[in-house]
Order: structure tokens, then sequence, then C-alpha cells
């Protein structure tokens, strides 16, 4: 009795989709290979050599940062303004949506048009004029600021994917709550937020990930202060001339170290909100 | 536990729908009220009328004399079950059981007492733990039951609570329902469209369609004397059998004339009905039970009879369903029609065939032999007849 599992068919088929997934591996192949090759024109030859001798220095040059800030800062900077303005998306962009959705009537779909309307408005069209305002207000260069101008450019898209779901969600649930004699908060919180946890991890992801990797925003409104975020401080690495790609490579590769280990523990659990309906 | 009244009351949706219209109904303190009528007849809003999930137009409804019109929901002490039982996916069978008394700030260690005692009582012991996924129809059934008898309430919403569970477990729990409303004693009002729930379970039947109330009173009473041929059809399964008659006042007794065949009418049908001895060649529909159509060769040989050949035979155990078409006038007014295609939609059909005459349904004896195709004589207790008015569908029995 053979142990071999595959049929020629599947067994082809295996191997295929294992190339397939080779190619999504070539970037980061590229980018370790690169960070760690010793400098010089070794860096500047295909990228595919591998380097004489794997420089791990590279790493700590990289942890030191560049004139904006250390590495180490940008992370923590980088950190507190994405899981606070995640946090407060999350909050009140499901409160928002669920007001919206099971109010009805034409104030929700005036806010509904709204929201779509910030969904479609690029960020850079108000950037001068957000500048201006939050100077008055003495938020440029501030964890506070930073985080006031995510929550509200990601606002639309936050609340436009919870009403998705929303809609969705049969309203008996809530129904029964109410007849059970909770409070409105209470059928939130307790009944109605459980419920959208796909939706929650969706927005959890999209927006950490967009204001992980913003670089235009903290720019601007960081620019000067002592809270760059990571990309920022990577982009001070860049010099006019003589610019050390091998350091900066290695300083891609440890800002995105948290990430892949947060994809790799949570895989699971993110397909499943992406793809799981609720069972009842 | 208290009473409900329902006192001239009104569901108007805003686009102008009229879900329930004057509807006015009493359900005795610790009674069993079954509302039940065909989809769409407004059964269940008028149910969520009383749950306060859905405003109410006009008109007052009341729980133990208190009108509730403007009253949240939480604060009516009533509970529901709802159709999908809408347990919270998340939450444990303890949770939730314990939902509505923690939501109402009940102390937890009488929560926990509470919850354990509910949870022996329904039979869950070995689920506790379990959420609502992991768990059969007739468990989730049961939690939802569980989650209504914890608050110790005024009054039991329920809505369709078993038309999601097969056949055999639906049998089942109508009878656990049953007996627990016994012992629990608090008022219930139960939902649906199965006209057997309707008969078995309640002390108090409301027939509904399109948004009035046709009838309410014990299931037997409305099942011997329906108000008009709606409940008529649709209470009683199978169906009753409605022919187009005439009624002819010559010689001794008022003949009742269907197609060929001529029926002495028995004292008795004229006293129930005295608007049939007033004016000759008046048209009537009449209504058959399946029970009173019997076979021929039955003791009284006197009973007037019906011809018709057998179109169908189903046994069904003790008995069988015999399908006899008769050479008679199908009803055909647009009231009637109307009426009767608004109730058990099979039935409907199988009266109204598109040939000329009518199919009767007949509850024979497993034992008397019946052969498909041959003619019978169905042996027609005139006394047991329904006489509607073909004009208004109203039944013609006196009082």
């Amino acid at each position: 009795m053979s142990h071999f599992r595959y049929t020629p068919r599947t067994f082809l088929r295996e191997c295929s989709m294992v190339l397939i997934g080779l190619i999504w591996l070539i970037p980061f192949f590229l980018l370790i290979n690169i960070s760690l090759k010793p400098g010089g024109f070794e860096v500047y030859g295909s990228p595919f050599q591998l380097p004489s001798k794997p420089a791990f220095g590279n790493y700590s040059t990289a942890w030191q940062g560049s004139a904006v800030g250390s590495l180490g800062h940008g992370f923590v900077s980088s950190a507190i303004i994405t899981f606070i303005s995640v946090f407060f998306l999350i909050v009140i962009g499901s409160l928002t949506a669920y007001t919206i959705i099971r109010r009805g009537g034409r104030g929700s779909r005036i806010l509904i048009v709204l929201f779509t309307f910030g969904l479609v408005l690029p960020v850079q069209l108000g950037t001068i004029p957000l500048y201006a305002e939050m100077h008055e207000l003495g938020l440029i260069g501030t964890y506070s600021g930073m985080i006031l101008l995510y929550v509200g450019l990601l606002m639309p898209v936050t609340v436009f994917l919870y009403a998705g779901f929303l809609r969705s969600l049969p309203p008996d649930y809530e129904e029964a709550a109410r007849v059970d004699g909770a409070s409105p908060l209470r059928i939130f919180f307790r009944v109605v937020f459980p419920l959208l946890r796909p939706a929650t991890g969706t927005v959890a992801i999209l927006c950490g990930l967009i204001i992980w990797n913003d670089f235009f925003t903290p720019l601007i409104f960081l620019g000067g202060s002592s809270h760059a975020t990571l990309p920022v401080v990577i982009y001070g690495l860049v010099a006019g001339l003589g610019t050390e790609w091998n350091i900066i490579f290695a300083a891609v590769a440890i800002s995105i170290a948290p990430l892949i280990i947060f994809f790799i523990f949570a895989q699971r659990q993110l397909i499943r909100g992406y793809t799981g309906g609720i069972k009842a | 536990m208290a009473s409900v009244t329902y006192s001239g009351v009104d569901k108007i949706y805003p686009d102008g729908t009229l879900a329930v219209k004057k509807l006015n109904l009493d359900i005795p303190d610790g009674g069993f009220t079954v509302l039940v009528g065909p989809s769409g007849c407004g059964k269940t809003t008028a149910l969520r009328m009383c749950a306060g999930l859905e405003q109410i137009s006009n008109g007052e409804l009341s729980i133990g004399g208190e009108v509730i019109n403007n009253l949240d929901p939480g604060k009516r002490d009533v509970a529901m079950v709802f159709q999908n039982y809408a347990l919270y996916p998340h939450m444990s069978v303890f949770e939730n059981i314990a939902f509505p008394l923690r939501a109402t700030h009940v102390p937890k260690s009488e929560v926990k007492s509470r919850v354990q005692r509910v949870i022996e009582l329904l039979d869950l012991r070995d689920h506790a733990k379990r959420k609502p996924g992991n768990l059969s129809g007739g468990q989730r059934q049961r939690v939802a039951m569980g989650r209504a008898i914890v608050r110790q309430p005024k009054v039991f919403l329920m809505d369709e609570p078993l038309s999601n569970l097969d056949a055999k477990l639906r049998v089942q729990m109508r009878a656990e329902i049953s007996q627990l409303q016994q012992e629990l004693g608090v008022t219930t009002l139960y939902v649906t469209h199965d006209q057997t729930e309707a008969m078995t379970m309640g002390s108090q039947m409301a027939v509904m369609r399109k948004g009035i109330l046709q009838q309410a009173g014990a299931p037997q009473d409305i099942y011997n004397d329906p108000a008009n041929l709606f409940v008529a059809e649709f209470v009683g399964s199978p169906a009753m059998t409605l022919i187009a008659a005439t009624v002819e006042l010559t010689g001794e007794s008022p003949v009742l004339v269907i197609g060929e065949h001529r029926l002495a009418l028995a004292p008795e049908a004229i006293r129930r009905h005295p608007a049939l001895g007033r004016d000759s060649g008046r048209r009537v529909v009449v209504g058959l039970r399946p029970e009173h159509m019997h076979p021929p060769g039955a003791s009284d040989d006197d009973r007037a009879r019906l011809r018709g050949r057998v179109a169908l035979v189903e046994p069904l155990g003790a008995q069988q369903l015999v399908h006899v078409e008769i050479d008679a006038e199908p009803v055909i007014s647009d009231v009637v029609l109307e009426i009767a295609g608004d109730g058990d939609a099979d039935a409907g059909r199988a009266n109204r065939r598109d040939g000329q005459g009518v199919r009767a349904v007949a509850t024979f004896d497993a034992r008397v032999a019946v052969q498909v195709g041959s003619e019978i004589d169905l042996a027609i207790p005139t006394e047991e007849l329904h006489f509607f008015d073909p004009d208004t569908g109203m039944s013609l029995r006196a009082g």
C-alpha cells in the first residue's frame, strides 16, 4: 500500500501552486539578500547574487536610524499612532455605521452619501487647508494631531465597511435583546459588536496597514518633530549621494517584521474573519 | 402574570400598508392564545406590537390593565421566542439564558441559581457551556425557551417557534411547550401558520386574514362553527370541501340541490340555519368536513347521498383519505374564490379543479375497501353541513 497521497493530477497541481507561491517570496528574498550585503560595489551588483560574507552588522547600523531619529523611536511612534487610531476608528466607526443603518430615513441616507464623498476625495487635495487648520490648533508634530487626522481620514472607509456588514446582519438579535430589557449601549457592545467581528478584523487590518505604511501624511504633519514614524525615519537614511541601500533594506526588513509575525500567528483568524459569516 | 387586551389596534406602515385593522382580542390571565393565519395576515405584526417592536398606529394595547402603547420593550415584562430563536451566537447556552437577567441588573448569585434551575428544567445540563452553533434544532429551541422562562415574565410571546424543526421534533416540542405553559401558567400569545398547532396547543384560537381578525374562540368551537368561508377552509386538515348549491322549498322539507343530486335537509340543519327555510332558489355554499362523508353501507340508509368517482386514495394507517370527484358546481363567486384561495392552498386547489365538478376529500376507516376509478355513494348527514352566503362568504348559522 502506497503512502503517496497525490494522484498525478493533484501532484502537478500542488507543484504548480508551490511554484506560484515562490514568486511571492522573491521580493522577500531580495530584501533580505540585499540587507545582508557588506556594502560597496556588491550592493550594486545582481540583486540575486548572495553576499560574499553576510553582514549582520547592517541591522545594528540600521537600528541606529537616521538624523530624524532611531528606528526604535520610529517603531514606538508608528505603534502609538497606529494602535490608538485603529482603536478609535473601530469604536467610533462601528457605532456610527450602526446608528446610520438601523435608524434609516433621510438623515441616514444623506450621511451615507457624505461618507461616500469622503471615500472618493483624495487626501492630498485637502493637505494645505488641513495643515493650516491643525497648525492653528497646535496639533502639528503631536501624536494627538496625527491620530485625529487618521481617524478623520479613514472614517469613511471604516463606516463603509461596517455599514455593508450591518446591512446583512438580521435585526433579530437586537430585537431579542431589546425585549430582554437591555439598554441601547449594552445591546451594541454585548450583542452587536461581537457579531461584527469579521468587519472589525477587516477594518483593523486595512486601516492598520494604511497607517503603518503611510509616508506622506507623517512627513508633512510630523515633520521636524521627535515623533517621526518608521517610513519617515527610514527615508532619513536616504542621502543625496552615497546612499547605503544595504542599510536601508535592513531597516525595511526590521520595520515589516512585526507585521509578518502578526500575519503568521493570526492568519487563520484573519481568513476566518474575511470569509466567515455568522453562525447562529 | 396578566391578561393582554388589544382594543381596536391598527398597524399602518409609513408606506400606507394596513397590516392590522381594528384588532380586538382578549387573552385571559394564564391563557394560551394562538394567532393563526396565512403568511401576510398580520399575526406576527400583532405579536410584535405586543412586544414593543412595532409602533401601534391606533387603538390601545394593555397588559394587566395597564396601557403599554408607548412603553419600551424591555419595560413591558414580556419574553419573546423568535422564529429563528435569535440566540446570541457568541455566547454560551448559560450566557444566553443569563442575558435577560444581567441586562436588568439581577444580582450575580441570583443569576447563577435562576439560570441553573432553568437549565435543569429544560434538560440542558450537558450543553451549558456550548455555543448555539453547536446545538441541534431542538436544543436551540429549548435554549430560546429558557431565555424566555428565566425572566419569569408576565407574558410569553412566541413567533412560529417550531417552524424550523423537522416534523417529528415539532410534534415533540409542541407537547413540551404546551406542558411547560400549563406548569408555569404564564399568559401566552403564540403565532403560527400551522393550523394543527393552533388546534392542539391553545385554549383560545384567533384566526386572522389580511390584517383582520376573522374569529376567536375555543379551537373546537371554531372548527365546529366557522364564522366564514375563510375560517372554514383554513381550519381543519384535510380542508372542508366547498360546493355551490341551491335550496328549494318544495314538499315537506327544504331540499339542497347539488348538481344532479337532491338532498333533503334534516330539521336540525334548518334549525341551525334558519335562513335556509326562507326563500326558495337561494344560492348557498355548502361545506362538508371530511369526517362527515361516510362510506356506502353505513348503518342509516335514509341519509342523503352524493354520488361520485373515486379519483385517489391516500392510506394513512388507521384511516384513509378518499378523493371523490362529484358532479357538482364548484364555488366560483369572486368573493368566495378570493377568500378561500387565501386559506390552505392545497385544499383550495383540490376543491377547484379546472374541469367541471368538485373534488371532495373524505376520511374513511382504513378497513373500508375503496377502488380508484369506481363509482361511490357518500352518505351525508345534512345536519352536519355548513352553509355560507356566496356573496359575503359569511356563515348562515343562527346566533
